[in-house]
């Protein structure tokens, strides 16, 4: 689930945050850390970009938590900006790729047979092989919660844009599931008895 | 949407959420106590000198002043009795010239700030410090051409307005403080 959930920042260390105090930001840093990480790194399929984003997203933390008004939870709010962050970085090279497809989701798959198989049965890999736009709608939708229209505000598409490509990015996931499978990994498709 | 589809989506779904965390690098987490050294440092060592630059900010526009009356002065000293009544006094130059004044105390007070600012360790990526380097390229531009010797004072001012504004966004960007209001 979204390593967001379930993580409370108590409102003395909250203001002590606000007020600057290392020790107070430290604890902070250390919760949300992690959870920063893995969405930057899902989001984008690149461990080292998601260091330095999730670095950017730490520098804005520490820029802004003193005007944090406090109108959703810290957590939620530092989900926001690394969001924020890792869509800006790939805004110029999200909209080449969306005149390119022509306003559809479709992206012609540079895996072989053998690749695909090797993909589908590390369902990490196959969100990562994902096009870009396919794997943030389904990871921000399916995991963390977003609706659609919050995802189109996100990205600057339609809600149904968004529907669009979580259909097909499920398509992809489910089809490249059932491809490489075999018996040796527990299908994303339950039989139906 | 089949029974069948929709059980295999909510399938999928659990199998994203139960996709392992990712746990930071030791070299990450030394990035991010960097930061958070270098933004807490900066905070308690901005306090430290505020009082500082501010006298020395005071100093430097006291003298000024001093300069300005004392050229003033000068200036009714050294100009011909008969010529009093009849010269206007020329507006435009004096509140130029007090504006310059100005746009050098403030652009004096943020090279006192930028040079109080840590230089060691690693605030952030390399993009940003890719436009510190392109924000101190400018400003070198500008102080050349500051330092051209016939120059009239309106475009120096405005040499000077450009110069106050790019060292504030440096100093923001090298502290992470909000930027100063300046005049």
């Amino acid at each position: 689930m979204s390593g967001f959930k379930g993580i409370e920042i108590d409102d003395l260390t909250l203001q002590r945050a606000r007020r600057g105090d290392r020790q107070a930001l430290g604890r902070l840093c250390q919760q949300l850390a992690a959870p920063v990480l893995t969405l930057c790194y899902r989001l984008t399929g690149d461990r080292a970009l998601a260091d330095d984003l999730t670095q950017e997203t730490f520098v804005e933390v520490l820029r802004s938590i003193s005007k944090f008004r406090g109108d959703a939870s810290v957590a939620t709010w530092v989900r926001r900006i690394a969001v924020s962050r890792c869509l800006m970085h790939s805004r110029s090279a999200w909209q080449r790729k969306v005149s390119a497809l022509h306003e559809s989701c479709e992206v012609p798959s540079e895996h072989d047979t053998a690749s695909r198989i090797a993909v589908a049965a590390d369902l990490s890999a196959a969100l990562k092989a994902l096009p870009e736009s396919q794997r943030v709608v389904v990871w921000l939708h399916d995991v963390e919660g977003y609706t659609h229209q919050e995802i189109a505000e996100a990205i600057g598409r339609t809600a149904s844009y968004s529907k669009s490509c979580l259909s097909r990015a499920r398509a992809r996931l489910v089809d490249w599931n059932q491809q490489g499978l075999g018996e040796a990994t527990p299908s994303l498709c339950p039989t139906v008895s | 949407m089949t029974q069948s589809t929709n059980n295999s989506e909510q399938v999928l779904a659990e199998q994203l959420k139960s996709l392992p965390e990712l746990e930071p690098t030791a070299a990450l987490r030394q990035r991010l106590d960097a930061l958070l050294d270098e933004a807490t440092e900066v905070e308690s060592h901005a306090d430290r000198n505020r009082l500082r630059n501010w006298g020395i900010a005071a100093v430097i526009l006291a003298g000024l002043l001093m300069g300005l009356i004392i050229g003033e002065q000068i200036k009714v000293i050294e100009l011909p009795p008969e010529s009093v009544a009849v010269t206007q006094p020329e507006a435009s130059e004096p509140t130029e010239f007090s504006d310059l004044g100005l746009l050098i105390a403030q652009s004096a007070l943020l090279d006192q700030v930028n040079a109080t600012l840590p230089t060691r360790g690693r605030v952030r990526n390399v993009r940003s410090a890719g436009r510190i380097t392109a924000l101190e390229d400018r400003v070198r531009l500008l102080d050349a051409a500051l330092a051209q010797p016939e120059i009239s004072t309106t475009r120096r001012a405005a040499l000077m307005r450009q110069r106050v504004g790019l060292m504030d966004t440096l100093v923001e960007m090298r502290s992470g403080q909000q930027p100063t209001q300046w005049l």
